[in-house]
């Protein structure tokens, strides 16, 4: 029995231990170290989509229109983006226009989506951003197997056009802001309570971001990029072994005594 | 309750979180992998790099890395220093930050994934085809450039400021027999 128990503890504790690997999220930041922020005096922060879609534009507007509603329905986030056309542009460009676009990439690439970030190294202001999609993907918005989804891929590029860095870790999977995309995957399109709780760090009513004051990231927690901390997600995780586990070993040990009283 | 049936619930329950973990690690992801990766490099090398570049190329930044070869991996590459062009950079005050970009840090030794492009080479799946060499508990490893957290690129890269995840690196000599392994 106690090499059973002993076994037991082991095992959560490495199960502590890898859970708390995981990081809550990763702001983008400066060589400044400034966190990267658009301004309030940009909001709604325009975007225009590319003209020649990988599919009907009726459907893909749609799906990166979405894509873009999702982040901003983040409570508490005072982010707002707006829909301004679309544009011929082919490639990423410091043009002031804020574009999704297509572009082909080598055949073979893992490249499935990048977001270009022009941005101000001493504030981190963001002065424009483009994401890029890679068109030598098959495209879907309905999370067809064999295809890329197009809500999927565009949330997770959002993400990083509003602030947010690629999370890697195992534990961050089911994350919008983990930095892989399977195929006709879509769990990306709804945000994870850590990747809404990203956005809010930056963009909470209040902070120097919202009112721009200037000098990104006296308002923006506690989360930087060279250190990120464990997320309320993660806690919760820890938490809940914790509890397993007393819980565990109390009927344990009153089970002993019950057996060893006469 | 008797101290058997516990057991037999403590095993339970130890069975059924071994599941949830294990079935956790099962998600594919699309990412190409190590082989296919090695087999579309024309070279494979391991380098410093020496210095960094960044200027507009019209309405975009760029960076001009110069590499110093330490050894040539796979494919043949008869130069001593090399020139790796990608997006992103800073020029003045305004920086380009490129999702998913490669990072090259001034004075960090790396095996690159390099593909010819003129006069200058790219790097295949850009931060996929980039691994840092790191000092390891005995010699040296390679650990994916994007299980490195890096600072900010500005400030200067001492080995006490690169933290890798535990369980990310290969053995350097290990990694590029599995490479050479994957070009013949």
């Amino acid at each position: 029995m106690k090499k059973f128990q002993t076994t037991f503890l082991s095992l959560f504790l490495t199960l502590i231990f890898g859970v708390s690997i995981s990081l809550a999220y990763k702001l983008e930041v400066t060589e400044n170290e400034a966190i990267f922020h658009w301004p309030a005096n940009a909001f709604p922060v325009k975007y225009k989509i590319t003209n020649n879609p990988p599919l009907d534009a009726d459907a893909f507007i749609p799906a990166v229109q979405r894509s873009f509603n999702t982040w901003q329905a983040v409570g508490n986030a005072t982010i707002t983006f707006q829909y301004s056309g679309t544009t011929g542009a082919k490639d990423p460009a410091f043009d002031g226009e804020n574009n999704i676009i297509m572009k082909n990439r080598v055949s073979g690439s893992d490249i499935i989506g990048q977001t270009y970030i022009f941005y101000n190294v001493d504030s981190g202001e963001i002065l424009d951003a483009d994401i890029v999609l890679n068109s030598s993907f098959n495209w879907d918005i309905n999370g067809a197997p064999n295809k890329m989804d197009v809500q999927n891929a565009v949330t997770h590029e959002i993400g990083h056009f509003c602030c947010l860095d690629d999370l890697y870790s195992d534990a961050d999977r089911e994350k919008t802001m983990y930095a892989y995309i399977d195929y006709g995957e879509t769990k990306k399109r709804t945000l994870d309570p850590d990747d809404m709780a990203g956005l809010v760090a930056v963009y909470a009513p209040g902070s120097s971001e919202s009112d721009d004051s200037g000098g990104g990231g006296s308002g923006c927690g506690t989360v930087s990029s060279g250190h990120p901390g464990p997320g309320p997600g993660d806690i919760n995780f820890v938490w809940l072994f914790l509890i397993l586990f007393l819980l565990w070993s109390h009927r344990l040990f009153s089970a002993r005594r019950e057996s060893s009283s006469p | 309750m008797p101290i058997k049936r516990k057991k037999r619930f403590s095993l339970k329950l130890l069975g059924i979180f071994s599941l949830i973990f294990f079935l956790w690690g099962l998600s594919p992801l699309y990412a190409e992998s190590l082989e296919s990766m090695a087999v579309r490099a024309e070279t494979i090398v391991v380098s410093v790099t020496k210095k960094k570049a960044s200027y507009w190329d019209g309405d975009i930044i760029r960076t001009r890395a110069t590499l110093d070869i330490k050894q040539v991996v796979a494919g043949s590459l008869e130069e001593k220093t090399v020139t790796v062009i990608y997006d992103g950079g800073v020029v003045d005050h305004i920086g380009l930050k490129v999702s998913h970009g490669v990072r090259l840090p001034e004075g960090q030794k790396t095996v690159l994934f390099l593909k010819k492009s003129g006069d200058y080479f790219t790097v295949i799946n850009q931060r996929r085809g980039i691994f840092f060499v790191l000092p390891g508990p005995k010699g040296e490893i390679a650990v994916p450039a994007e299980a490195v957290h890096l600072p900010p690129p500005g400030l200067s890269v001492k080995p006490s400021r690169i933290i890798s995840r535990p369980g990310e690196g290969v053995p350097l000599n290990n990694f590029i027999s599995t490479l050479q392994e994957f070009k013949r």
